[in-house]
């Protein structure tokens, strides 16, 4: 596995952004990436950083088309991306200790916290 | 430790009735000479100081009606020497730093009672080890903050070598601000660049005047930014520090594995992948970089950058025993339902952050604006982090990577 500094030395050369890890059961893992890939383009625009990677992900809502650099060569690979799931929002309320919503009206509490 | 012989009144002000009383109890008990009183909102406590004098007020900051700042200012106006104790969930270590003048002790909850007991103690010392409004720069967003959030209103004054300041609150909205000819937005930004001076607040005092147009997280987050800023430019030529540009790649030093990939990548990659090219290599570096900028947050354990569409981890940073991979992983499903649910409630706000209080630890979800699908996630010790802080840092890193 190649070593952190590497990988970023590479992604640098590379004008890549490294991939440091995919979450399991989510399309990036579906499609083979993992650790110590570098991202070159996304939906067919060169991304050299998370702006031009947020910039190029909207191109398309449902997935993406991605080429990455790994072992010496570029592969082409697509992403789909999954539903949005039905969740309790209680369950979730429950985990959360606290919520901000952008665009606070004024003088309402601005912590969240009690 | 107890402080004299003498008898003292305290007076122990907090919302949380069960609090204050279990506070109020277990301070009676190991300071028995001591009595203690307990109110529950700001009113009551006046009502009980003017009854009979009383030796140290110990307030919770935040409460219903009047804050604890402004019962705390005043109580002062009757008795301007009176030892205070103030309890919060946002100050600093940096406001300790505050002195001499009457004493003013801070308690970040939550916290152990011996540092309470600490503070009374030395609240009753002789030689009082005060506070008053000796600043470095550090702190003086700290002590906007302060103020804010406690939802004062007043006119803090700031005295630098180089001129004075004024920022007027209304009810914890920074209403206005002016420094020598300068006023609104920009006066506030110069007045938070001083690197020290002096300040005092004048509580209950209102302008007409309202010239700053930003809220107060804007106000905050640009001012950090500014002060950054500044910290970089003037740490250039020192050549060392969080602040300086990568390195040039001739400076890099030679690692075979990185030599071997190196070559591989200049045989294969097209043409158009110009490997000399110094502008763009810095621009890469952007992630690691900023998120290396959370690790100068209080209390910082680890942080990084989730896109929960596709499911990549974009940076990553510190960690420790906190395995990040299986912190993003859960945290997706945080955003993912979030969203779900105020789609389902058809809210149309954007989620600024989401916090998520353990009992050692916060961790702090925040959705890159315009693309909630992305988010930063950093997890903070608790007993140390300042929350506030930490926000305006994260909101920081989120401009910095967009630009």
């Amino acid at each position: 596995m190649i070593p952190k500094r590497s990988l970023f030395t590479l992604a640098k050369v590379l004008r890549g952004i490294p991939i440091l890890g995919t979450l399991e059961g989510t399309p990036a893992a579906r499609a083979g990436l993992r650790y110590g890939d570098i991202l070159i383009s996304v939906n067919g625009v060169r991304t050299t950083n998370v702006a031009e990677y947020v910039e190029a992900k909207a191109a398309r809502t449902d997935g993406m088309d991605i080429v990455v650099f790994r072992a010496g060569e570029e592969q082409a690979r697509e992403l789909v991306y999954d539903e949005l799931v039905d969740t309790d929002p209680q369950k979730i309320l429950d985990e959360l200790i606290s919520l901000r919503i952008g665009n606070l009206d004024e003088g309402s509490d601005p912590t969240g916290q009690a | 430790m107890a402080a004299t012989d003498d008898s003292r009144r305290i007076l122990l002000v907090d919302d949380e009735e069960s609090l204050a009383w279990s506070l109020a109890s277990r301070l009676a008990k190991v300071r028995s000479k001591h009595s203690v009183i307990t109110a529950n909102d700001g009113a009551s406590a006046l009502e009980i100081m003017g009854r009979s004098p009383i030796d140290l007020l110990i307030a919770d900051i935040r409460m219903p009606g009047m804050s604890g700042i402004d019962l705390v200012l005043t109580a002062r106006k009757a008795r301007p020497d009176l030892p205070v104790i103030v309890m919060t969930a946002f100050t600093s270590a940096d406001v300790n730093r505050l002195s001499p003048g009457p004493f003013t002790g801070f308690l970040e909850k939550p916290f152990e009672f011996e540092r309470l007991l600490e503070l009374v103690d030395a609240a009753f010392k002789p030689a009082k080890v005060g506070f008053s409004g000796a600043i470095s720069v550090q702190t003086l967003p700290d002590v906007v903050q302060l103020y804010v959030l406690s939802t004062a209103t007043g006119v803090l004054s700031i005295k630098h070598h180089s001129g004075q300041g004024e920022i007027w609150f209304d009810q914890g909205r920074i209403q206005h601000a002016v420094k020598g000819e300068l006023v609104g937005d920009e006066a506030f930004y110069e007045i938070m660049m001083w690197s020290g001076g002096e300040f005092s607040m004048r509580g209950g005092v209102q302008t007409a005047e309202s010239t700053v147009a930003s809220n107060w997280q804007e106000l905050l987050m640009e001012s950090c930014r500014r002060i950054d800023e500044r910290a970089r430019n003037e740490s250039r030529p020192s050549g060392t520090g969080w602040t300086q540009a990568p390195p040039a790649p001739e400076e890099w030093e030679p690692d075979p594995f990185a030599d071997f990939d190196l070559r591989a990548a200049q045989n294969t990659a097209p043409s158009s992948l110009d490997v000399r090219h110094n502008e763009s290599l810095e621009v890469t570096m952007n992630i690691k970089d900023s998120l290396a900028k959370l690790n100068q947050i209080d209390g910082f354990v680890g942080a990084a950058l989730v896109d929960s569409e596709s499911g990549m981890l974009l940076g990553q940073e510190g960690g420790g025993a906190l395995n990040l991979e299986v912190a993003a992983a859960g945290n997706t499903e945080v955003v993912k339902s979030k969203r779900k649910t105020m789609n389902n409630l058809g809210i149309k706000e954007n989620i600024e952050d989401i916090l998520i209080s353990l009992t050692k630890q916060y961790h702090l979800i925040r959705p890159l604006r315009g693309r909630p699908a992305l988010f930063f996630y950093v997890a903070l010790d608790r007993s140390r982090a300042n929350l506030a802080m930490a926000r305006i840092a994260l909101a920081d890193v989120e401009k910095d990577l967009m630009v």
